[in-house]
């Protein structure tokens, strides 16, 4: 057995982040807007898909505020609470959410059974939790993720909440990002 | 060789078991949070542990906190998204043996079992 000292995790950990996040950090000032968020939940979403299901996500365009023109048939979603309090929803097409089960766990499928949703729900909260890291802003706590089915659903945020949606393109079907950034209290004065 | 993993995501159980085959280990056992694995590992001597740190019940830091208050030795390896540098020192302070940050390729899997795992 080789036990690595703490010196030895926190350095292993540390070389992985700098390797990962050298372009996505933001600076500080841009961290603050609700750009920086969306930028962070960006590079995470692309390396999430290509580490673990070896899917090549291009994002596409941004779109400030819902996009409603596509349908979809699972979005998993994570909430953010601290400092910045946001939701984050992936969204899926059927066949998207398919390719990824299949490569993280083998199986193939033609439906949205639990396992799927359960891929989903993990694949949203690797993503949001890669986000969390770029952002690097301190107490920020992550809730458990949601995971919602049905086609054409749609995820709905309160009236006072800034959405922004990221779309990507892959062979195994389009999806979006939709962040939901409650103001902070600052901002609404 | 007994090997416990812990995660809520049943997704992630099975990635992991899976890697666990794959070195020869067989005898694997499953937990969906740190309630049900430190239950499981009361009760069962387990080689080596591998637990995700965010899981409702109770988190993977505080069932790391239950093994090492125990007097266990057994390595735990903490498989999370939580890659921020207060957070793995946390996990270093109450007794982690390794860390593997997610996402991660197959072969970062792969490479931490093998050195854990005697088959």
């Amino acid at each position: 057995m080789t036990e690595m000292a703490g010196q030895d995790i926190l350095a292993e950990v540390l070389q992985r982040n700098s390797s990962l996040f050298q372009s996505p950090r933001e600076t500080q000032e841009t961290k603050d807007l609700p750009e920086g968020i969306q930028t962070c939940v960006e590079a995470s979403t692309v390396q999430v898909f290509k580490t673990m299901c070896g899917i090549d996500l291009t994002r596409n365009e941004r779109i400030d505020g819902r996009c409603d023109a596509f349908n979809f048939d699972a979005s998993g979603i994570v909430t953010i609470t601290g400092a910045t309090q946001a939701t984050v929803a992936v969204r899926f097409p059927k066949q998207l959410a398919l390719a990824c089960t299949n490569a993280l766990l083998g199986k193939t499928s033609d439906r949205i059974d639990e396992e799927v949703v359960d891929v989903i729900g993990e694949i949203a909260n690797m993503v949001v939790g890669g986000a969390k890291e770029r952002f690097a802003a301190p107490n920020l706590t992550l809730g458990l993720p949601l995971v919602v089915t049905g086609s054409g659903h749609r995820v709905l945020m309160p009236p006072q909440v800034n959405i922004l949606s990221s779309l990507f393109s892959s062979a195994s079907g389009d999806c979006i990002v939709e962040i939901g950034i409650k103001p902070s209290a600052d901002s609404r004065e | 060789m007994k090997v416990l993993v812990v995660d809520d995501s049943g997704v992630m159980r099975k990635i992991i078991v899976r890697a666990l085959n794959a070195c020869g280990i067989k005898d694997t056992f499953e937990a969906r949070d740190g309630v049900d694995g430190w239950t499981q590992f009361q009760a069962t001597p387990f080689d080596l542990v591998l637990t995700d740190w965010n899981m409702p019940e109770m988190s993977g830091l505080e069932f790391l906190k239950e093994i090492r208050g125990s007097g266990s030795t057994v390595p735990v390896i903490m498989v999370t998204t939580e890659g921020e540098k207060g957070r793995v020192i946390e996990a270093i302070q109450a007794g982690v043996t390794d860390y593997l940050c997610k996402p991660f390729e197959q072969e970062d899997l792969q490479r931490k079992l093998d050195k854990y795992v005697a088959v």
